[in-house]
């Protein structure tokens, strides 16, 4: 699963509006952003409490970019 | 929630005319019908009253739900992971085999934790009530656990030699409790948590009231 896909994967589990649910990767030489956007009644859905979402899936986001030695960073998009 | 209420004779059609008017398949609805008392002497048969509410997945669709968020996300990490779940009193348990590597467990277990978080996050929203979701890879948190009880046992026989407080490493609440639960019935000794957030540890102490014929 490319970097993209697995953010688009994880977003639409824990959203209301999954169609609504757009991300886009943005590659660098060694570091891609990846871009998350969402209906703005999920955007808290997506962060959590403190941020405890968004932490949990750039935990998953590094482990999985460690395997294409390659770094990827996740943006919210607001 | 009861969408919709019809009363009528034939549970089958109000069923049907409910389907209709809310624009759903069968599938998609849980119906409940109640009998009323029959009609003046048996004249026009019973009339029964059929409501009707979305219905939730069942539970064996929220465990393969619940295989399918864990296997998806871990195979991003290590891609020949694989997931098992299944029912454990009220939570609901998987189990991940990777590659071997640790890459599915992380530092200090964090990778496992964000991945449970997720998982439970995601089970919780499918099944539309708060659900607990316990996730282990590779069996690290069994390891974790014994080799926690070991040493608090060891500790705590430490603690009943020499008669002084020993402290634990911080821990998170769910390592701590692993701690005072494999204790708690360890004679001579108590065990308590002190600090704050991440700070916070296990003490364990000998036991006041308790005479050890030594003076600290």
């Amino acid at each position: 699963m490319q970097m993209r896909e697995l953010i688009e994967f994880i977003a639409k589990a824990l959203v209301d509006n999954p169609d609504q649910v757009k991300v886009t990767e943005i590659e660098g030489e060694k570091t891609s952003v990846i871009e998350l956007s969402v209906a703005k009644e999920d955007l808290g859905k997506i962060i959590g409490k403190q941020g405890r979402t968004a932490r949990a899936m750039r935990t998953i986001l590094s482990a999985a970019s460690t395997k294409n030695n390659k770094r990827a960073v996740l943006e919210i998009i607001e | 929630m009861w969408l919709l209420e019809k009363e009528g004779r034939d549970p089958e059609r109000l069923m049907d005319e409910i389907c209709e008017e809310l624009g759903k398949g069968r599938e998609e609805l849980e119906f409940e019908v109640l009998e009323e008392k029959e009609g003046f002497l048996g004249l026009f048969g019973k009339r029964v009253k059929v409501r009707a509410r979305l219905r939730g997945p069942s539970e064996e669709e929220l465990i393969d739900f619940a295989k399918e968020v864990a296997e998806g996300m871990a195979r991003a990490i290590s891609p020949e992971a694989r997931a098992e779940a299944w029912r454990e009193g009220e939570e609901i348990r998987v189990e991940i085999e990777g590659d071997g590597s640790g890459r599915l467990i992380g530092r200090r277990g964090e990778t496992l934790e964000a991945l449970e978080y997720l998982v439970s996050m995601a089970v919780s929203k499918r099944a539309k009530s708060k659900r607990v979701v316990r996730l282990d890879v590779e069996g690290y948190r069994r390891r974790r656990r014994e080799s926690l009880e070991r040493r608090a046992k060891e500790l705590a026989e430490r603690v009943r030699r020499t008669g002084k407080k020993v402290a634990l490493p911080p821990m998170k609440a769910s390592e701590r409790r692993i701690v005072h639960l494999a204790l708690k019935d360890v004679e001579g000794v108590e065990t308590r948590s002190e600090g704050t957030g991440e700070l916070k540890r296990v003490f364990i102490l000998p036991r006041r009231g308790v005479s050890r014929g030594t003076s600290e």
